[in-house]
């Protein structure tokens, strides 16, 4: 799988949220995009995802161009931003009715991403009664649990522990060989720890 | 891919309804509280009065006779047909945008189509809309089958009490149903594209304002006034004729249809600030 970005560039009333970007992105590696709050980490994981449509440029996932050839890229798994769940369901169920759109994994393999990320995926509890970093664990285990070929994570450590920030380490590096992993975060830190390559962000351009 | 969208569409329903289920409940009260104020404000007027399960549904759903502009009658918004106006309206107001901003990024990013999300929506409003009307029926048919007459022909001595009935309005009884439910829907969706274009609240004050104007000037793009059955040719005052109001619906309803599909085919998936 390859991600070639091209000339990207994305005008939101009048202002350029990305500017001019290309990139390309090779499975078995873990990219981390970095940049301040509103430097346009998480417009460019929304353009990968085909959420939003570039003014300028394109972006091709192994040959096939985002709104020519397809929709959106072929199996993905995403958190953007905060993770979002039916409240009255427990995190199992939401992950199921998830699955089920795809309908290509079974409960036990929902299961097996629900305890990856360090939850009981017996607990019957309600998703709003969960605390912020279990919300946050569930929307990494709905990213991966359809075993995707491109897992992008926008800001994935939000509300974790050091301990949490170990734990995705760990996941990401057991999934990264025949994947693209991109992954945005705006502490330094985390993200030197989580990913092999570093790209910087400022002002919607890349930075060298 | 079909089946994949059906298993979407069943779990949109299912949130879409559960959603907005408090919602039912005061449609519930208000249609039992208006089918009961018949009752008992006309019987205490006139005790020989038996109301069938159609007068009910005319007596909610009647709206106010054509307004023709005059010194001597100031314009008067009808205020029960306002409220049964505004329900629906209340029913589509944020459920397709909060999902699309929230839950639904996930759902769609697993559709690979971004129309399939639209279609799911639409189907949705429809039966949305159709529960709502389910509702005032049910209620109509209960009040009248235990206080009244369980019946879907007219009282003519209350009609021609109080309203002046063409001879043949007895035979199309059938379009005091459809009527209001069809147009309600064509306006709903003119609301649902509003939302995601603009934002729910504008969206829902468009769509109020829209039924105003529609109340005071007749017009046949301003289908607002069509879900008022006493505005129906059927009575002497009456402009609304069934057959040119329903295609105008359908043809409004196909449309936004497609505007729809396109803009959201084209639409960044953001949220409005």
């Amino acid at each position: 799988m390859k991600i070639k970005i091209e000339n990207l560039t994305k005008t939101f009333k009048g202002s350029k949220v990305l500017d001019n970007i290309s990139i390309s992105f090779d499975s078995g590696k873990i990219y981390g995009l970095s940049g301040r709050n509103g430097s346009g980490k998480t417009m460019l994981m929304r353009a990968i995802c085909g959420l939003i449509r570039p003014t300028d440029g394109f972006v091709e996932f192994d040959g096939k161009r985002l709104w020519r050839d397809i929709s959106f890229p072929p199996n993905i798994g995403v958190l953007i931003e905060n993770p979002s769940f039916i409240s009255r369901y427990s995190g199992f169920k939401n992950l199921k009715i998830l699955a089920s759109i795809q309908n290509k994994i079974s409960d036990e393999q929902i299961r097996t991403a629900i305890q990856k990320v360090g939850l009981d995926p017996f607990d019957k509890k309600p998703y709003r009664k969960y605390s912020l970093g279990m919300k946050q664990r569930l929307g990494i285990a709905c990213a991966i649990m359809e075993d995707p070929d491109i897992v992008l994570l926008d800001e994935p450590t939000n509300a974790l522990d050091e301990n949490g920030v170990k734990l995705i380490k760990e996941i990401l590096m057991s999934m990264r060989e025949n994947r693209i992993i991109i992954i945005s975060c705006h502490d330094k830190e985390d993200l030197e720890f989580l990913s092999d390559e570093i790209i910087m962000i400022s002002n919607g351009k890349l930075k060298n | 891919m079909q089946s994949n969208f059906k298993a979407y569409l069943g779990v949109d329903l299912k949130k879409g309804f559960v959603s907005n289920i408090y919602k039912y409940v005061v449609a519930l009260f208000l249609f039992l509280f208006l089918s009961f104020e018949l009752f008992f404000s006309q019987s205490q007027e006139n005790e020989s009065l038996i109301f069938t399960t159609t007068d009910l549904w005319f007596y909610i759903f009647q709206g106010m006779p054509v307004y023709e502009p005059s010194n001597e009658l100031p314009f008067i918004i009808p205020l029960q047909w306002m409220i049964i106006q505004i329900l629906p309206a209340l029913l589509v107001l944020n459920y397709p945008t909060k999902d699309l901003y929230s839950y639904g990024i996930q759902e769609i990013v697993r559709l690979r189509k971004r129309c399939n999300w639209w279609i799911s929506k639409c189907i949705w409003l429809v039966l949305s809309i159709a529960a709502y009307y389910a509702i005032a029926f049910l209620c109509v048919n209960l009040v009248s089958l235990f206080f009244g007459e369980y019946s879907f022909s007219f009282n003519h001595e209350y009609f021609e009490l109080f309203y002046s009935p063409n001879s043949d309005f007895e035979k199309t009884s059938f379009v005091m149903y459809i009527l209001p439910l069809s147009t309600t829907i064509t306006i709903s969706f003119f609301q649902m594209l509003f939302s995601i274009i603009i934002k729910p609240i504008y969206s829902f004050f468009i769509v109020v304002c829209y039924d105003i104007i529609s109340a005071f000037y007749c017009f046949p793009l301003l289908i607002g006034d069509k879900t008022m059955l006493l505005r129906l040719s059927l009575f002497e005052s009456g402009k609304v004729d069934f057959e040119i109001t329903i295609i105008i619906n359908f043809i409004l309803f196909i449309f936004t249809y497609f505007i729809g599909s396109l803009y959201f085919s084209k639409m960044d998936f953001i949220k409005k600030g």
